[in-house]
């Protein structure tokens, strides 16, 4: 039986599909070999030597495979015997637990700007070792009319959250489907997504400047409708959020503020061309609407207010985006295992009228990061990516550079180690101070190891 | 809005219009058996291509709109699409095909599965199919098996063919009959061969012409095998005296070359699906140029 899953519980790396390849066409020049022809000379000379000490016994060699001889892998070898309904039925009993998968990211490094750089809930939160996210997975059909997803997280092993928590339809009419519960809106690209469908071990820090330290993640409803009758895919959704209040001391929130009536709305329209077998565009256009959330622990501090609450707390604002996604990849990788993935991402602010000074002015902002993902082996992958913050910039998004590369290691289907490196050029994040800061520039790098266990996953688009 | 609105509603009003039957194979080979008993009344999309490795399908977007229309998917079951077909299925809006339905067909499920594992599995193992070998369309009895299943469904799906269904499963089965033992007494010749294999792809294949499989090129799959392995697989090889080492185009040529030649044994890239190379137009062409490929010396 085969299970549903939405979001995906499995590193992003992987070994993968295919180009035309005439049978038996053999490979002029190729991808390198996993192993070379002097390390196999090497190895040859201690079998051939461990079977002359093992002949010595006065054995000949075996006829016939035996589990003394054959190395691990061999047929005899195999944890494999069993066939026929009896083992097949067993899986069909069996698959009636959810899907259980957990994820762990560990992170070891250093920000040169610990309390001045912005970060995203599930970033490595400071210098040192990190056990930056915890994450447990339970997935399963819940009946001919549900399934149910549920993500628990402990981040920085700061006590346990639910990240998502959701049932999706599967038997609405007319190409429809609800999603209820807690989840992260599909508002752009990365913001859906979870630490390890990420490429680099912190994320841009886009979201966590618009949006919160979790991006736009809250208890909400989704309708959303596939178009038919279209040449192409294209999903029409829309969405209501009960955005909780911004945290103390965190960037201006997009949302979150107000009364309890005062939702965060979602729409989003996202299509899929494939330009060709190898190559396909995704791209999303993305629209929301709220009132702005600011909190600060210390009330004498500018630009804060009475009650913790600041200058800029409680205005209508809208937040308009648009995603890319544009990825090359040959149907028949096996020659050499390359792939090619272009993301990026912008979002802009409109907060039609802040009263800042007694007078009214509307306050744009926003930022843009892209990204370029280069697999170059089968187990290598290569990222760069550029952030520019404050276009245009404000009172609450400065200017900001950063550029950031990452080398993944992905040993198998199931772990990847990841070397991050980043250099942000711009002022200090101080949320309690209205002061003008000079830029400046700071170096943060990570070494991050990152494992799934339990149910496979499948790997979203 | 309220044009958006008036869309929907148009939309949705529309009926489905031409009365085929709508099935989507997960591989080439399940599409031509769907199409060998579908005929006329059905409309056949397989999601991957002979090509690919069906392990990893890039999951597009654009395979969401063949299953949103989909009447019938057959799927191989046993894990082998897990990475990429589940998401695709919740995706597709399409009540008729989720899990449980009548519209979803796990191919598999009357299959006598190989491999099953028997002792507790983990992942140190490689990415296993730990509900057993997966690989199993090639040889004729299991063919005729997914072929009934598609007839069965077929029939449910769409009452009105039950004849047709029937008639061109008749034909089908007397086919196979005919060309089965003609691929047998061609095949004779490999009986007792010994063989490696990259994947353990082949069991069903080797269990139907009595190819003997004596190790595998990539021991636990999705693992790097290590020097260590190939150097004692190397000198097994010599030790048996394999000569034969199978594995498909979708796999990397190089370690397998390698150990061709350090074995003095041949490296047949081997079909495994419909649709492998250009050549390969229907599941018996399949079985033709299977067998083509082991026999020729
Ligand atoms: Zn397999």
């Amino acid at each position: 039986m085969l299970r549903l899953s939405l979001l995906v519980v499995v590193v992003s790396a992987a070994t993968s599909a295919r180009a035309q390849v005439d049978g038996g066409a053999p490979p002029d020049g190729g991808g390198p070999a996993d192993v070379s022809t002097e390390e196999i000379d090497k190895a040859l000379k201690n079998d051939v030597a461990a079977q002359k000490a093992k002949a010595q016994p006065g054995q000949t060699a075996p006829a016939a495979p035996d589990a003394a001889t054959a190395a691990p892998g061999m047929a005899s070898g195999q944890p494999t015997s069993g066939s026929g309904f009896g083992a097949a039925m067993g899986r069909i009993f069996t698959s009636l637990n959810p899907d259980i998968s957990a994820i762990v990211d560990f992170a070891a490094g250093w920000f040169q700007d610990d309390d001045g750089t912005i970060k995203s809930g599930d970033d490595p939160q400071s210098t040192g070792f990190k056990a930056q996210e915890i994450e447990l997975a339970l997935q399963a059909v819940v009946d001919p009319y549900f399934r149910a997803d549920i993500f628990l997280t402990i981040p920085d092993l700061q006590g346990i959250e639910v990240e998502e928590a959701f049932l999706t339809t599967t038997n609405l009419p007319a190409n429809l489907q609800i999603k209820a519960g807690i989840f992260r809106a599909g508002l752009g690209r990365q913001n859906a997504q979870h630490l390890h469908l990420q490429d680099f071990t912190r994320r841009p820090t886009l979201n966590a400047q618009l949006l919160g330290v979790d991006g736009l993640r809250a208890p909400g409803l989704e309708v959303n409708w596939l178009v038919p009758r279209l040449p192409f895919y294209l999903v029409l959704s829309g969405s209501a959020f009960s955005v909780g209040p911004a945290n103390a001391d965190v960037p201006l929130q997009t949302f979150g503020g107000g009364a309890r009536w005062d939702f965060a709305y979602v729409g989003t329209a996202r299509a899929f061309f494939p330009l060709s077998e190898t190559t396909s565009l995704y791209a999303g256009l993305n629209y929301a609407h709220g009132k702005t959330s600011q909190r600060v622990s210390a009330n004498d501090a500018l630009p804060s207010t009475v009650d913790g609450l600041t200058l800029y707390d409680n205005y209508y604002d809208n937040l308009y985006g648009a995603d890319l996604y544009l990825k090359w990849k040959p149907a028949n990788q096996s020659r050499t295992y390359a792939s090619v993935a272009w993301q990026t991402e912008y979002f802009l602010r409109d907060i039609p009228d802040v009263v800042v000074g007694g007078s009214k002015h509307r306050q744009l902002e926003g930022g843009l990061y892209s990204q370029v993902v280069v697999q170059a082996h089968r187990r290598w992958y290569f990222g760069l990516r550029g952030e520019l913050m404050g276009i245009p910039s404000g009172d609450n998004i400065k200017r900001e550079y950063a550029g950031a590369g990452s080398i993944t290691w992905a040993l198998s289907e199931f772990s990847r180690v990841r070397l991050y490196g980043e250099l942000r050029y711009g002022p200090r994040f101080l949320p309690l101070d209205a002061t003008p800061h000079p830029a400046r520039l700071a170096a943060a790098a990570f070494l991050q190891l990152e494992a799934a266990i339990g149910a496979h996953g499948a790997h979203p688009f | 809005m309220r044009a958006l609105a008036a869309a929907l509603l148009l939309l949705v009003g529309v009926g489905r219009a031409d009365a085929k039957v709508h099935v989507v194979t997960s591989i080439e080979t399940f599409a031509d058996l769907a199409r060998r008993v579908g005929g006329d009344r059905v409309d056949v999309k397989p999601l991957s291509h002979g090509y690919m490795d069906p392990h990893f399908v890039e999951p597009k977007p654009s395979l969401v709109l063949d299953l949103n229309r989909a009447d019938l998917l057959v799927h191989v079951g046993l894990e082998l699409e897990i990475g990429w077909l589940p998401p695709l299925i919740l995706a597709s809006r399409n009540e008729r095909i989720q899990p449980g339905q009548p519209g979803n067909l796990d191919a598999s499920a009357r299959i006598p599965v190989l491999d099953v594992p028997t002792t507790k599995v983990d992942r140190s193992m490689g990415d296993i199919h730990a509900a057993g070998n997966p690989h199993y369309w090639i040889p004729p009895e299991n063919a005729l098996v997914i072929a009934r299943e598609i007839a069965d469904r077929l029939k449910a799906i769409d009452g009105a063919g039950t004849e047709v269904y029937t008639a061109n499963l008749k034909r089908f089965e007397d086919e196979l009959a005919h060309r089965r033992g003609e691929w047998e007494k061609r095949a004779a010749s490999v009986k007792g061969v010994k063989v490696v294999t990259y994947h353990k792809s082949w069991s069903y294949v080797s269990k139907w012409l009595g190819l003997v499989e004596i190790g595998y090129v990539e021991p636990k799959p999705g693992i790097p095998a290590p020097p260590s392995h190939i150097a004692s697989l190397i000198g097994f090889m010599r030790r048996e005296g394999a000569k034969l080492i199978l594995m498909e185009s979708f796999y990397p040529r190089n370690t397998v070359d390698l150990v061709a030649q350090k074995a003095g044994a041949k490296t047949l890239v081997m079909p495994s699906d419909v649709g492998a190379t250009s050549d390969i137009k229907d599941y018996f062409g399949l079985v033709d140029a299977v067998i083509a490929k082991l026999t020729t010396p």
